[in-house]
C-alpha cells in the first residue's frame, strides 16, 4: 500500500511546495511511490485520510493552532517542511515586535490597517514542534531538493533519515568551496548552522544566512566573537542571528550581543 | 641520480602533450585561493600555489564516492563493486602533500588494502612541484621540506629560469622520455641546482615547532590533561574544517541510498571528521568523545602521537591547511608549542 501523503500550508510563502514540484526528474518516481491526497499547489482533489502530513509554514494564529492539532490527530507522521515549519523561519522575526497579549496589535495595524486589527488574531510565530510533536524535519528556506528526496526515500524504505547534526562548514569543505569568511571576511552563519543544503550559498560566494536553523551544539559565543573580529558590529551580528533564527535563539537560549 | 632541466616553454609544450593523453589536474585560481581542478590549458595551472582548499588526496580518496551498486529485484540482492582506475596526472603536488598520500597509504593501502582507494591511488601519477611557503607552512619542523620519494616526476624551480626535474619511479622515467626529454630547453644536468632554491624555501618558513619532531609523541602523551585543550576547546566550533582539509585524514561514513521504487540502490562513502559533534555518536546515542577539548585531543594526538608511534612518521605534514581554515586560529604549531612550553615549565 502506498502511503497517503497530505501537504498543508500555514503561515508561509508556499515556496517549499514549489521546491517539491521542481524535483522534475524525480517527481514521477515520487508520485509512483506515494499517494498525494491533499496538495493545494498541485491539485484540487482533497481527502481527510492520510498517513504522512507535510507541514509548510509556521504556527502563528489561534486558528493555525487548532488546525495543526487536528492534523496531529490524523497523521501518523508529521514532517516539518521548510524553515517556517522547522524553526519559525522569517516569520518569527516579528516575535520581538509586540506582545502576545494584544495579539501584536500595533504590528497588525501597520501591516493590514484597521481591517487587520479587527479580523486577524496573531500569536507568536512558532515552529510546528512547539505546538505538537513531530517525527521529521526538513529545514531550509526553501527546502533543499536533495534533502527532501533523502527524507522521502527514508520514509519509503522505513529507516530514519540523516540528521545533519553538524555545521554547514563541512559541506563547504566537501565542495572545495572557498570560505567566505577566510577569503572575504563575510558574516557567515555556517559555523553554527545545520548542514544539509550542500553549502549552496557559500558555493557561489555568499555568506550563509542560517536558513536551516541553528545547531543546538553550536558554539555561539565563539562564533559571535569571530564575526566581530572580522569587523562586524554587535548590532549587525544580532540582526543576522534574528533573521532566520529568532525562534531558535529563544528555544536554545542563545545569548545575543 | 641523473638530473634534468626544462625551461618554462618546454614545460608548457610537454604538458600540452601530456594533456592529449591523460586527465590532468593542478591547482587553479578560485577567488583569492586555489583548488585542485581539471585543466585543459597549462597556462591555467598554478603548480607552485600553496594552500589549495583541499589537498590532492581527493583524487585517490574522493569526498563522496560510490563503492557499490545493488539491485533488489531478484530473489536475493545482487551487488557489484564500482571501481575507478582512470589514470590521472596530479601536477603541482608539494612535498607536504606527497607525504600526506604516503600517510594515507599506511592505513588504506598497507596491511589493510582498500580496493577502491588502491585502484585510484595506483593510477594517480604524481608530478611534484616545489613551492614557496606562506605563514602557515611548517614543513621544516616535520621533515617535509624536500620529498625523497612518492613522486613520479618532481620539479624544482631554478634561478636561471625553468625547472630541475627528478625522476622518482620507472613510470616517471617513461613519462619523462615520452613527453619531456625532447621538449624545448630540455637537457641533462650534472649537479643539483636545487640546493639554492631549497635554501631560500627553508628560510621563508616562519612557523616552527619548538622541539624535534621525534620528541612529539612523548609531549602529547604527557599532555592529555593539559589546560591547553580546554582553552582551545572553549572556542572550537566543532566545524570539522581542520580534519576535512587535512592531507592525512581519512575518516569516512558509509550511506546506502535506495531508489524510490525500491528496485536498486548504491552504497556511498563520504568523508567524515573526528572533530564533528556527531562523529563519535554510536548506536543508542552514546557519544564517547562528547566535548570539543576531547575531540581536539584526539585529532592532535592522531598527528603527533598515535599514528607517529605506529608508522614512524608524523601524520602532520606541515601543510598548514588546518590553520588556514580554522576561523578561531587553532593550529598545530601554536598548540604544539604551548604544550612544549608547558612541559618545559613543569620540568624547570
Ligand atoms: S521556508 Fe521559506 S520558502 Fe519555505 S515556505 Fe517558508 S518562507 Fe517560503
Ligand atoms: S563559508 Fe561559512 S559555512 Fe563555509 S566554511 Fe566558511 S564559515 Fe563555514
Ligand atoms: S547556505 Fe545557509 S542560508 Fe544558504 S541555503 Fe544553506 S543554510 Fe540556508
Ligand atoms: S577548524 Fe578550528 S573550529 Fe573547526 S573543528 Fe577544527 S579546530 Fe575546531
Ligand atoms: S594537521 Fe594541519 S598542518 Fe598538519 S597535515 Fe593536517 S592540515 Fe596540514
Amino acid at each position: 500500500m502506498k502511503p497517503k501523503v497530505a501537504f498543508f500550508s500555514f503561515t508561509s510563502c508556499e515556496g517549499c511546495q514549489l521546491a517539491l514540484l521542481e524535483c522534475e526528474n524525480e517527481l514521477l518516481d515520487i508520485l509512483g511511490a506515494i499517494d498525494v491526497v491533499k496538495f493545494r499547489e498541485a491539485m484540487s482533489e482533497t481527502s481527510d485520510e492520510y498517513d504522512i502530513a507535510f507541514i509548510e509554514g509556521s504556527i502563528s494564529t489561534p486558528h493555525d493552532e487548532e488546525k495543526i492539532k487536528k492534523i496531529r490527530d490524523t497523521a501518523k507522521v508529521i514532517v516539518e517542511f521548510g524553515a517556517c515549519a522547522a524553526t519559525g523561519g522569517l516569520n518569527a522575526m516579528r516575535n520581538s515586535m509586540g506582545t502576545e497579549e494584544d495579539h501584536y496589535e500595533e504590528l497588525r495595524e501597520k501591516v493590514y490597517g484597521p481591517v487587520g486589527v479587527e479580523h486577524f488574531r496573531s500569536t507568536k510565530a512558532r515552529p510546528v514542534h512547539a505546538v505538537v510533536p513531530v517525527e521529521l524535519t526538513i529545514p531550509g528556506c526553501p527546502v533543499d531538493r536533495g534533502h527532501l528526496l533523502e527524507v522521502i526515500e527514508a520514509v519509503l524504505v522505513g529507516r530514519s533519515p540523516r540528521q545533519f547534526d553538524h555545521p554547514l562548514c563541512v559541506e563547504c569543505k566537501l565542495n572545495d568551496t572557498v570560505c567566505v569568511v577566510e577569503a572575504y571576511g563575510q558574516m557567515c552563519m555556517g559555523p553554527v548552522t545545520r548542514a544539509g543544503c550542500d553549502s549552496i550559498c557559500p558555493n557561489v560566494g555568499d555568506a550563509c544566512e542560517g536558513c536551516r536553523g541553528l545547531l543546538p551544539s553550536g558554539n555561539f559565543a565563539a562564533h559571535q566573537q569571530m564575526l566581530e573580529e572580522h569587523g562586524n558590529s554587535k548590532e549587525e551580528i544580532r540582526l543576522r542571528y534574528l533573521m532566520f533564527n529568532a525562534y531558535p535563539c529563544e528555544e536554545l537560549e542563545v545569548p545575543l550581543p | 641520480m641523473e638530473l634534468y632541466k626544462i625551461d618554462e616553454k618546454g614545460l608548457a609544450e610537454a604538458m600540452a602533450r601530456v594533456m592529449e593523453d591523460y586527465r590532468v589536474v593542478a591547482p587553479v585560481e578560485k577567488g583569492p585561493k586555489h583548488v585542485f581542478d581539471d585543466i585543459e590549458d597549462w597556462s591555467d595551472a598554478r603548480p607552485m600555489a600553496v594552500g589549495t582548499v583541499l589537498p590532492p588526496k581527493k583524487y585517490a580518496f574522493p569526498q563522496r564516492e560510490t563503492l557499490l551498486r545493488f539491485t533488489l529485484t531478484g530473489e536475493t540482492p545482487e551487488a557489484e563493486a564500482v571501481m575507478d582506475d582512470t589514470p590521472v596526472v596530479m601536477a603541482g603536488v608539494h612535498p607536504c602533500d606527497i607525504a600526506g598520500l604516503r600517510c594515507i597509504d599506511h592505513t588504506l593501502a598497507g596491511r589493510h588494502f582498500d580496493e577502491h582507494y588502491g585502484a585510484r591511488r595506483m593510477n594517480a601519477i604524481v608530478f611534484g612541484f616545489d613551492c614557496m611557503p606562506d605563514e602557515h607552512c611548517f614543513c621544516t619542523s616535520v621533515g617535509t621540506l624536500k620529498a625523497e620519494s612518492g613522486y613520479d616526476l618532481f620539479f624544482t624551480p631554478i634561478q636561471t629560469g625553468g625547472f630541475v626535474i627528478r625522476i622518482g619511479t620507472p613510470r616517471g622515467r617513461q613519462l619523462f622520455e615520452k613527453y619531456f626529454q625532447h621538449a624545448e630547453g630540455a637537457g641533462v644536468y650534472e649537479e643539483s641546482l636545487e640546493a639554492d632554491f631549497r635554501q631560500r624555501k627553508a628560510e621563508a618558513v616562519t612557523a616552527h615547532i619548538d622541539a624535534p619532531v621525534d620528541d612529539l609523541p612523548e609531549v602529547y602523551q604527557e599532555s592529555m590533561d593539559s589546560e591547553v585543550w580546554d582553552k582551545w576547546g572553549a572556542v572550537c566550533f566543532s566545524c570539522g574544517s581542520c580534519s576535512l582539509v587535512c592531507p592525512t585524514c581519512y575518516c569516512f561514513d558509509v550511506q546506502d541510498r535506495v531508489s524510490l521504487d525500491g528496485s536498486e540502490g548504491r552504497r556511498d562513502r563520504i568523508w567524515d571528521a573526528c572533530t564533528l559533534p556527531d562523529f563519535a555518536t554510536v548506536a543508542g546515542g552514546h557519544d564517547f568523545r562528547p566535548t570539543a577539548p576531547k575531540r581536539l585531543i584526539h585529532r592532535h594526538n592522531r598527528k603527533f602521537n598515535y599514528q607517529q608511534e605506529r608508522y614512524g612518521e608524523p601524520h602532520c605534514t606541515g601543510c598548514g591547511r588546518c590553520g588556514r581554515s580554522c576561523l578561531v586560529h587553532i593550529n598545530m604549531v601554536t598548540v604544539a608549542n604551548e604544550l612544549i612550553a608547558e612541559q618545559k615549565g613543569e620540568e624547570a
